[in-house]
């Protein structure tokens, strides 16, 4: 079948259409480095300024001159959508790495944009030098970005704001990842995904806010560290205000506030829908959701009653508040840490590692802010396994039927159980690969697992690997790997696909 | 705007959007149902070690 297909070669209309609707992703770019600008007037950190006003500016002259030249009324196709998120997710943190790097907060151009990539993304893992000196304005772009990149999503805000044809808007939400199916109009889709996003934000921003005051914050500190918590909490980033992550509090509040935004963070957009829309039994009927509970709860017992074994944690409150709160932190993807990397690396057992590299691998649900394989695809490659040790066990006429609950009953089709399962393989590949680099650079088998499974999972969880001093080449593969996480890997290999047709056949 | 304000009733406020407060408390409620059975589970590894 695959030798009789025949790719229809590269015109410079597909060429088009991608920088077109490029041009809208700038425009949102630009419009995110304008606004922490707000927060620079109000800490008086006027020397920033320059710099959010020189990216935003290039963010909208280069929206205005793709807008411009390249102007098409043609609709995508599903290839467009597919290259156009992956450029996009390399264009934007482009942009924003600019003010970063500017205000000299970085020690160099790679390192801004490897923070870019890493806030766009919601991964979280950082080579800032000095978190607790960083100025505010330029500290609350770090969280914004995760915040309009992972947790709201620089398509959706692209479509909701700047929407065009149906179609076009359909595809380009498949090549961010995202499902379709909330409301018939996409528009309209867009718009719930921000309201339910802002929504959680002003609600996370108050338990943050709470949790910070109870611990003896005055309340403007303890309101500018609950909104950038709350902003990546419900991303699922792990930016932090501080360079010692949730562990400079000290508080038991302040983590019951991170592990309430960092769940819901990772549940499914379709289920906040019905939720918040009436259908409150959906929550416990749903398959992604017990999965997710399920794994959830499993690798946070193991992971305790190993820390238990290995006698450092004596208490039943601090196997809750390193034990089970790294392993949530882990599943939902976020990366708020408790414990110091340094423990992860040296003091933790290989075990309770390996569970948590696990955790990350897997992730949190399909079509939330969460990364990694998604526990919808899990709970769908499980059913079939089972499936098929029925089918191998019932006389052959016998006909096994399988269906899933979510959201509505679903037949577990022979194309959801393939669309799952090559997502899955290339996840495996590519963290395959990035550990295997990892390994090459002189580090330990499991802190390479470790480290490999956070930036391809969007977690931001780190062992001490990542840090301004590590290699290029290593900042350069995380990079990588926090990009294809992003976009579940498909359309990376798509991109690679549409270079290398150029490259061999031509742009026609 | 101000007499808006004036006929503002928290009672149908509460009845418009009942399902939207329920189901945050739905959502939040879960959240506190995993940290109690961690919680329990914690407790059950020191009470069996």
């Amino acid at each position: 079948m695959w030798g009789a297909m025949v790719l229809t070669p590269l015109t410079k209309e597909d060429l088009r259409i991608v920088g077109f609707n490029l041009s809208r992703i700038s425009y949102v770019t630009g419009f995110v480095l304008f606004l922490p600008i707000i927060v620079a007037i109000f800490f008086n950190e006027f020397d920033n300024i320059p710099y959010f006003l020189i990216g935003s500016a290039i963010s909208f002259i280069l929206g205005s001159i793709l807008y411009h030249f390249l102007y098409t009324q043609a609709e995508m196709e599903l290839k467009h959508a597919l290259v156009m998120a992956a450029v996009a997710w390399l264009f934007a943190p482009l942009l924003a790495s600019i003010p970063i790097w500017l205000s000299g907060s970085m020690a160099s151009p790679l390192d801004a944009c490897f923070e870019s990539i890493s806030g766009f993304t919601g991964t979280g893992l950082t080579l800032a030098p000095d978190i607790d000196h960083m100025s505010r304005s330029i500290n609350f772009l770090r969280h914004f970005l995760q915040f309009m990149g992972d947790g709201i999503g620089i398509i959706v805000i692209s479509l909701s704001i700047l929407g065009r044809t149906e179609m076009s808007s359909v595809l380009a939400f498949k090549g961010e990842a995202k499902e379709v199916g909330i409301r018939p109009s996409i528009v309209r889709t867009s718009r719930i995904i921000i309201g339910i996003g802002v929504m959680f934000l002003a609600i996370g921003t108050a338990l943050f806010t709470v949790a910070g005051i109870q611990e003896g914050l005055d309340p403007g500190q303890a309101f500018f560290d609950g909104l950038n918590h709350a902003m990546t909490g419900y991303a699922t980033g792990g930016f932090t205000v501080h360079s010692q992550s949730l562990l400079y509090y000290h508080s038991l509040w302040v983590e019951v506030a991170a592990i309430v935004i960092m769940i819901i963070g990772a549940l499914n957009f379709n289920l906040h829908y019905a939720v918040l829309g009436g259908k409150r039994s959906e929550i416990l009927r749903n398959l992604e959701v017990r999965v997710l509970l399920f794994v959830m709860v499993a690798f946070g017992f193991l992971v305790s009653s190993n820390l238990f074994s290995s006698g450092l944690y004596p208490t039943a409150e601090s196997l809750f508040r390193k034990g089970f709160f790294q392993v949530i932190s882990a599943q939902t993807t976020t990366g708020f840490q408790t414990v110091p990397p340094v423990h992860l690396m040296l003091v933790w057992p290989v075990f309770s590692i390996l569970i948590l590299s696990l955790a990350m691998l897997l992730g949190g649900s399909a079509n939330s802010t969460s990364g990694g394989i998604k526990m919808l695809r899990v709970g769908v490659l499980f059913k079939s396994l089972v499936n098929e040790i029925k089918r191998s066990l019932l006389p052959r006429s016998a006909v096994v039927v399988g269906s899933f609950h979510h959201v509505e009953e679903t037949p577990l089709s022979d194309k959801i159980i393939r669309g799952s399962a090559v997502i899955a393989m290339g996840y495996l590949i590519l963290f395959t690969m990035g550990t295997m680099l990892t390994v090459l650079h002189g580090y330990g088998l499991e802190d390479s697992m470790f480290e490999t499974a956070s930036a391809l999972g969007n977690v931001g969880l780190t062992s001490g690997i990542t840090s301004p001093s590590m290699s290029p080449l290593l900042k350069v593969t995380y990079m990588f790997l926090m990009w294809a996480g992003k976009l579940e890997v498909i359309a990376v290999f798509v991109l690679i696909g549409f270079i290398l047709l150029a490259l061999r056949r031509g742009i026609k | 705007m101000i007499v808006g304000l004036r006929e503002f009733s928290l009672r149908e406020f509460l009845k418009k959007n009942l399902d939207l407060i329920t189901g945050i408390f739905a959502e939040i409620g879960l959240t506190v149902l995993v940290m109690l059975l961690s919680f329990a589970l914690c407790l059950l590894i020191l009470i069996f070690s």
